[in-house]
């Protein structure tokens, strides 16, 4: 009956993401909170699910002055518009 | 005034003006050269048949760049449409009655060893993990992408991607499963 209760990893894994979306519900919090005491494996794919969205924030990011067309590239794009 | 001043603008003034800004904005949402290149013709090319249209209601910036997100996010749309390799999804969790949903054994998040402060700040690890999105499967890929992208909500990717909201929620959760096994391997193996 008790296990039943509980979520199994792949539950809880997905828990981990909505996570990084959305504001979960209190019973989700709790019964995240319950699977990862006793969890090792999800207690590392919490960890990781932090480290991939603090790293995910920096990859889409649009950083202005960091790239530039090399003149090759714009002399291409100038002949394809003409 | 704007208006003239838009008609007078030739290919080569756009380019030099606006291709750089246009360029980084395009491979923070795509990393992928060519393609960035050919959706910023495309963009200029739209651009320069519209540009009667335009009318000086915003900036050229502006103008552009809303044209570009329109281009990424109908090529991420049509990458959408491509489902053959999500059908043999290979799932990380044990799926028979008794053991229903937990982590394979070999498959299992492993400790990283984190001995660096700021992983996020590592230039490689942030090239690991664009090109671990480059290998999601396309419509995986499209989702994920869109998600990330400033601006865009998950309604209009249900919209535009014709996919249910809890669909969106299981295609996160199984790319970034495959995220961190990738990351894993090519990282900390």
């Amino acid at each position: 009956m008790m296990m039943k209760m509980m979520l199994n990893c792949r539950q809880a894994s997905l828990l981990v993401d909505k996570k990084e979306y959305v504001e979960l519900s209190t019973k989700e919090k709790m019964d995240l909170k319950m699977h990862l005491s006793t969890c090792k494996y999800c207690r590392n794919y919490s960890a990781q699910s932090k480290i991939i969205n603090k790293t995910l924030i920096k990859v889409f990011k649009f950083n202005e002055l960091e790239l530039k067309l090399s003149n090759d590239q714009k002399q291409k794009l100038i002949n394809s518009i003409k | 005034m704007q208006n003239s001043e838009a008609n007078i603008l030739s290919p080569e003034k756009w380019v030099n003006k606006y291709g750089d800004y246009l360029y980084g904005y395009a491979m923070s949402k795509l990393f992928n050269k060519e393609l960035a290149e050919d959706l910023l013709q495309e963009t200029f090319l739209a651009a320069f048949k519209g540009k009667e249209n335009f009318k000086g209601k915003s900036n050229e910036k502006t103008w552009l760049i809303s044209i570009l997100k329109r281009k990424i996010f109908d090529y991420y749309r049509k990458k959408a449409k491509n489902i053959e390799q999500t059908q043999n999804y290979d799932s990380p969790f044990i799926e028979d009655k008794f053991m229903h949903g937990q982590w394979k054994q070999e498959r299992a998040p492993k400790q990283w060893d984190i001995t660096d402060a700021d992983l996020s700040s590592d230039e490689g690890f942030l090239n690991v993990l664009k090109k671990c999105i480059s290998f999601l499967p396309d419509k995986w890929k499209s989702v994920f992408s869109l998600k990330h992208i400033e601006g865009v909500s998950t309604n209009e990717i249900c919209d535009e991607l014709d996919v249910s909201e809890s669909n969106i929620w299981v295609i996160l959760h199984r790319s970034r499963l495959k995220l961190r096994e990738c990351i894993e391997k090519l990282w900390f193996k």
